[in-house]
């Protein structure tokens, strides 16, 4: 699907005026943040448990080389094999091949961000498959032509009458023709048509969650059961994964599981963690003839070496997404791409370029509330400002931006002229504020036509310091 | 040279490259701090359990539990002699004679109960775990409408850790291990949770002393 990180400001802007959107996203904020607050705040070990993944993620990245072999080593030994895919169009183009064997044509695929990353969804339609995603929320985002807005509830910006109505369009198909207002009953005739896709799918596709050195397991969290469906009917199972998934054992994927549950949903598991290796044994009554894992690299193993490597821990459990004021009122479309809030403002610029979307890492605000919830004690506004830092020296910004800055830098290093200059700031801008929101400023459009400014207080910090020291002498 | 070669030969570099400034981080030591479980593993489990919306009943033993399953399916308002019900091999040495919907295998499509044994049951989680093998077929705890798991009171653990010796006391390593927590639900309309997405709508646990 086509990036439109480049006119994040339009975007932002349109979904600012989305009704739709802004009733979607009021569900989501409460019932994330709320459940998420609930579980860790009854776990005293929480930051211990925390450090530990951390320490035990950067051990395995610093001995990535033999942790990956030693995986590829396991999942052979286990019958399966492994493919190992530099970049997005390699990775479709095993895949694709993969499908087609044996005039295989239809695709149960369980969701993948990893499958969004690539776009594998086109390239398999390119070949001729026919694709089908079977966790709900990608479905309904498959039957609106639309991108995921958020990692781990890909439909998060869509109400229910919406939801209706592409059921009502699509369903019909199947001789489902009654337009379903209940949540419940969408629910249940999602399930009715995505039985049957599974039960005549030639090919099952899934990510995983996480990849075990130990065992060649892949293990795969989810709540609905479409990926354990994905994962055990078919007769040929492929899984979409990439390099830094991996870790060393069940017993650490035990503690992993823990983290990224308790960080995206509040729950102590999921319903369903499976830990899956190789195709059916010989004396097995059902599973895969074939398995297939796809190794992912596009510019992962570049990262180990330079400053953006803390961002290999993400696990991509959408906590910061949900903790960001940012994306809460923009939802993640307005990213243009598949990964959106915080993670994503640091990963698009990494695998798209700054040119492309380096203003995703500008709209953040830094108030570090996605860096105390990440359960892999990801410095997010740290690396968000170093790809600051890389557009500036880049020469990206506007000349307009750049000359503003440099103006506040000479200013900002002349104590009175700074102090002569704010105050004058000051007692200009409380005459244009109203309501306590700045609409319009003079000379800055760029940065009010996007946004509206609470217009300062009245006084200078250092004017109230004065004042505050004096009276109290 | 192949992509494996490449990609491997990039993570050496880049990670010698930063390993020149500093030592690679070491395994951490020592055990995982965990939030206690308190003494009563079985209470622990059951209110896992509940909080999950998984239901259960206790059995005094073995011979109790064709009796259990058929109560169970008649609560339901099914017609236990008419509709699909799959049991796995495991559970094969009963007596099964009285109902008749009843086959041994995996489930087919259509199936309304799929009745399995489980490896163990997780206190800390509420999990059931179960191992696919000879015996016992994956698609048997997700296909059908209900699942009911026969779990024998020993086979509670403490934690997910815990079942891995159990796991690799196996023959061999089984393709799949499930953790299965309660029904299936979604949140994916209005992040509002429904339960019986794609998995058993039902799950319930016949627990034998
Ligand atoms: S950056 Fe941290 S909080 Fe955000 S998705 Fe990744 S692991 Fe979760």
């Amino acid at each position: 699907m086509q990036q439109t990180s480049r006119q994040f400001k339009q975007n932002a802007s349109a979904a600012l005026k989305d009704e739709n959107l802004a009733q979607a996203m009021a569900f989501a904020k409460d019932g994330f943040i709320g459940k998420r607050h609930t579980i860790v705040s009854g776990i005293p070990e929480w930051q211990a448990m925390r450090s530990h993944a951390q320490q035990l993620k950067n051990h395995v990245l610093d001995h990535l080389d033999d942790y990956l072999q030693r995986y590829e080593a396991a999942v052979q030994a286990n019958g399966g094999q492994v493919h190992w895919a530099k970049d997005s169009q390699e990775a479709c183009a095993i895949i694709a091949g993969l499908c087609m064997k044996d005039n295989a044509h239809s695709v149960a695929k369980g969701k993948s961000m990893i499958g969004e990353e690539v776009d594998l969804n086109e390239a398999l339609e390119k070949a001729g498959m026919e694709v089908v995603e079977t966790d709900l929320g990608e479905y309904i985002i498959q039957l609106a032509g639309e991108m995921p807005s958020h990692i781990i509830a890909p439909a998060i910006h869509k109400t229910r009458e919406q939801v209706s109505a592409l059921f009502h369009e699509h369903h019909r198909q199947y001789g489902l023709n009654e337009k379903l207002d209940d949540r419940r009953a969408l629910v249940n005739e999602a399930r009715t048509v995505l039985r049957e896709k599974f039960l005549n799918a030639d090919v099952g596709i899934t990510g995983a969650n996480f990849l075990l050195a130990d065992t060649g397991q892949h293990v795969l969290i989810t709540n609905e059961g479409n990926g354990d469906l994905s994962s055990n009917l078919p007769r040929r199972q492929i899984v979409i994964t990439s390099i830094e998934k991996v870790l060393p054992g069940p017993e650490d994927a035990a503690l992993f599981i823990r983290l990224l549950t308790a960080s995206a949903t509040g729950q102590q598991i999921s319903n369903y963690a499976s830990f899956y290796s190789g195709p059916r044994r010989a004396e097995d009554q059902d599973g895969p003839a074939e398995y297939h894992v796809v190794l992912l690299d596009n510019g992962r193993s570049a990262m180990l070496g330079n400053e953006f490597r803390d961002m290999l821990r993400c696990f991509r459990c959408g906590a910061c997404l949900n903790h960001c004021p940012v994306y809460g009122n923009i939802g993640g479309h307005a990213y243009g791409w598949v990964y959106p809030g915080p993670m994503g403002s640091v990963w698009t610029p990494i695998m798209t370029g700054l040119d492309e979307s380096g203003d995703l890492p500008r709209a953040c605000t830094l108030n570090g509330r996605c860096a105390e919830v990440c359960p892999m004690s990801i410095p997010l506004p740290d690396l968000l400002r170093e790809h600051r830092r890389k557009h500036w020296q880049r020469g990206l910004p506007s000349r307009g931006e750049r000359l503003a800055t440099k103006l506040w830098a000479f200013t900002a290093q002349r104590p009175r002229l700074y102090r002569a200059g704010s105050a004058l700031a000051v007692r200009l801008m409380a005459l244009l504020g109203r309501r306590g929101r700045l609409r319009r400023l003079p000379l800055a459009g760029g940065w009010t036509g996007s946004r509206d400014l609470p217009a300062p207080a009245t006084r200078t910090f250092m004017q109230a310091w004065q004042k505050t020291k004096g009276e109290r002498g | 040279m192949s992509s494996r070669e490449a990609i491997l030969g990039n993570i050496r570099q880049n990670l010698q490259a930063r390993l020149q400034q500093r030592e690679a981080a070491p395994r951490p030591a020592g055990p995982v701090p965990l939030p206690s479980l308190g003494e009563d593993l079985q209470a622990a489990l059951l209110a896992r359990m509940d909080a999950v919306q998984m239901s259960y009943e206790r059995l005094a033993g073995e011979q109790d539990v064709v009796g259990a399953v058929q109560a169970f399916i008649a609560a339901r308002g099914d017609d236990a002699t008419a509709c699909q019900i799959d049991i796995s091999p495991q559970l094969q040495a009963l007596d099964w004679s009285a109902l008749s919907g009843a086959a041994f295998g995996p489930a087919r499509a259509g199936s309304r109960y799929g009745v399995t044994r489980c490896l163990a049951a997780v206190a800390e989680t509420g999990s059931i775990v179960m191992a696919s093998g000879p015996e016992h077929a994956v698609t048997q705890t997700f296909l059908p409408d209900c699942h009911i798991v026969v779990l024998r009171a020993d086979q509670v653990v403490d934690r997910p850790e815990s079942v891995w010796p159990l796991v690799r006391s196996l023959p061999a390593l089984p393709r799949a291990v499930n953790f299965n927590t309660g029904p299936s639900r979604t949140g994916d309309i209005e992040q509002t949770i429904e339960i019986g997405a794609h998995g058993p709508r039902v799950m319930h646990v016949l627990i034998v002393e």
